[in-house]
């Protein structure tokens, strides 16, 4: 068994960001990148795959060189190898283009399961496992809560649909699971994990080595502009130091809000 | 180039879902400025042709047959790709639900065409389509447009298009589809999420704490303001999700919708998910470290600073108040 998880670099969630001078992104200099919420999860959920039974892991990431620090942690963790498909032209590219790639990745690699997370924090596109299962012509779920293997051909599947439903369905093998946040421990990896992580084999591949010209990748989608949102409702914003403001809206609350 | 949209809708418990219809209205905005129809799509749920065809557009495509009884990804892929097929379309549009999340991706890959999930608003520039979508955990608006000819592929944030009054009943069409040759993923069973003992409905105030509480430990300062104020103690996702607090105390897409007359969003910084379950809210107080933090968009009140100063002296002044 063969399971291979994709993990993308993203700056860590409470980091304060700033504009591009010409507004086409962030800035990223001086942010702190971290593997992508869900990725970890994913990341979990092949390990606890692996020693329920028996596989070997294979961590996938399509980045730039700040990629290869995910890969280790997840080396760290506990993944035996590491694909990393080295470019920094797809950093903001969209979902189906960003599949297309990791499904070039994939398909050598013949895994019975590859897990994402359902959504990066960075483009929360999403999208990218049922677009990787299409590319790659094999059965996925998305928004996975739950996953135990199903005899050595199939996997069991509980995920999340509308109005607070849990479906569960079984898929044979090979599949893509798109996994949601929160599903079990991620463990931090253990001085000895760390200690081998830097042994393990790692693969550095390209966009080309892996047959994907100019137009293969050409992305679908041009984020043209990000701003911070322009502030449309009412919120009054209260200032001064913590006794103050506490007062202030106690105030409001009872008086004009009326709701205390 | 075409013109028309196809809408494909959603039901739940026998009716029409509000995200489909705040996706139709749009479409039929877009539409009339491109000068093209709007064709809405039913996939199973004959019955609910008529209340479709009233939310506007001018054709209903009504697709029934045993695959589509429930929703699989694979029998909609193929009924959706039929109609695409069939008609001729610039844009294909659903409400970007958790089936939505689960379908439209494979559908677009199938297409190999751009999708633009999660849109908060569309405009036609120079007879081009351009979307906004939120970025970075709901921090930043991205300006976002298609760079390639053909279909597009686009679901519509719920509550970001209002529901608009249909100015047109559209015809009903039955659409044959075949799907014999689709063999869909085995469903064992479809369950409830477990509700728990919390019921966070019936409060009149609720203190939610979100990731900027900060640990299992400082969250006990959500429960003793929710306490002080005889007030019911929620969260977004990522406190259930580290498990600082149970579950069934999660508001939000996956977890408890409540509109109660005071919402406090302490550290809670204002993703989709967790907006949509509370944003009925009366009077909404957010108070978090990052003035750029989504929730302010929802607030009647702000207080950018860390809610471990902000809310002990909240307690104090609510203590003062009541006397």
């Amino acid at each position: 068994m063969k399971i291979l998880v994709c993990v993308k670099q993203v700056p860590e969630q409470d980091a304060r960001l700033r504009i591009a001078g010409d507004e086409s992104w962030i800035v990223e200099d001086g942010l702190s990148f971290a593997i992508s919420e869900c990725d970890r999860y994913g990341v979990e959920a092949a390990l606890r795959l692996k020693e329920a039974g028996e596989a070997e892991v294979v961590v996938l990431s399509l980045g730039g060189e700040r990629a290869s620090k995910g890969i280790k942690e997840a080396l760290a963790m506990g993944c035996d190898r590491a694909i990393h498909v080295n470019s920094d032209a797809l950093q903001t590219a969209d979902a189906i283009t960003i599949a297309k790639v990791l499904a070039a990745a994939a398909r050598d690699e013949a895994a019975d399961l590859i897990i994402c997370g359902q959504q990066s924090d960075d483009l929360s596109y999403n999208a990218v496992g049922p677009a990787l299962a299409q590319f790659l012509d094999m059965r996925h779920v998305q928004i996975a809560l739950e996953l135990e293997m199903a005899g050595d051909a199939a996997i069991k599947v509980s995920h999340e649909l509308d109005n607070n439903l849990i479906e569960t369905v079984e898929l044979q093998l090979p599949a893509v699971i798109g996994v949601q946040s929160g599903i079990n421990d991620v463990r931090y990896a253990s001085l000895k994990g760390i200690m081998q992580a830097g042994a393990k084999p790692q693969t550095k591949t390209t966009l080309e080595e892996l047959g994907l010209d100019d137009a293969a990748v050409a992305p679908k989608l041009k984020i043209e502009k990000v701003g911070f949102p322009v502030r449309t409702s009412q919120a009054e914003m209260l200032e001064g130091d913590a006794k103050e403001v506490a007062t202030q809206l106690v105030q409001k609350l009872i008086n004009d809000a009326k709701v205390l | 180039m075409s013109k028309n949209i196809l809408v494909i809708a959603e039901s739940r418990e026998g009716a029409i879902k509000g995200i489909t219809k705040e996706a139709v209205g749009a479409a039929v905005q877009l539409a009339s400025q491109l000068g093209g129809e709007v064709h809405t799509m039913l996939l199973g749920d004959a019955e609910l042709a008529t209340e479709l065809a009233a939310c506007g557009g001018a054709k209903v495509l009504q697709a029934a047959g045993d695959a589509l009884a429930a929703y699989t990804p694979e029998a909609w892929t193929a009924a959706v790709s039929s109609a695409i097929e069939a008609g001729d379309y610039a844009l294909v549009v659903t409400g970007h639900s958790y089936q939505a999340i689960d379908f439209f991706p494979r559908l677009a890959a199938a297409y190999d065409a751009p999708l633009v999930p999660d849109v908060t608003a569309v405009t036609i520039e120079d007879g081009g389509l351009v979307f906004t979508r939120k970025v970075m955990n709901g921090k930043l608006d991205a300006r976002t447009v298609p760079v390639v000819e053909g279909v597009i592929f686009a679901s519509l944030q719920q509550g970001a298009f209002p529901v608009q009054e249909a100015t047109s009943t559209a015809t009903v069409e039955e659409f044959a589809v075949d799907l014999a040759g689709v063999s869909v993923r085995k469903v064992i069973e479809v369950r409830e999420a477990e509700k728990g003992d919390v019921d966070l409905s019936a409060a009149d105030i609720i203190v939610a704490g979100g990731r900027g509480v900060g640990d299992k430990d400082k969250f006990g300062v959500v429960f003793d303001f929710a306490e002080a104020l005889g007030a019911a103690v929620g969260a977004s996702r990522p406190p259930c999700d580290s498990e600082w607090v149970e579950h069934e105390r999660q508001i939000g897409s996956s977890g408890q919708v409540v509109a109660p007359k005071l919402y406090f969003a302490l550290g809670i910084s204002g993703a989709i998910q967790h907006l949509v379950g509370m944003r009925g809210s009366q009077c909404i107080v957010a108070v978090n470290k990052d003035p750029n933090a989504a929730i302010f968009q929802e607030a009647s009140y702000g207080i950018v600073g860390d809610l471990h100063e902000v809310v002990p002296a909240l307690l104090e002044a609510v203590k003062e108040a009541r006397g």
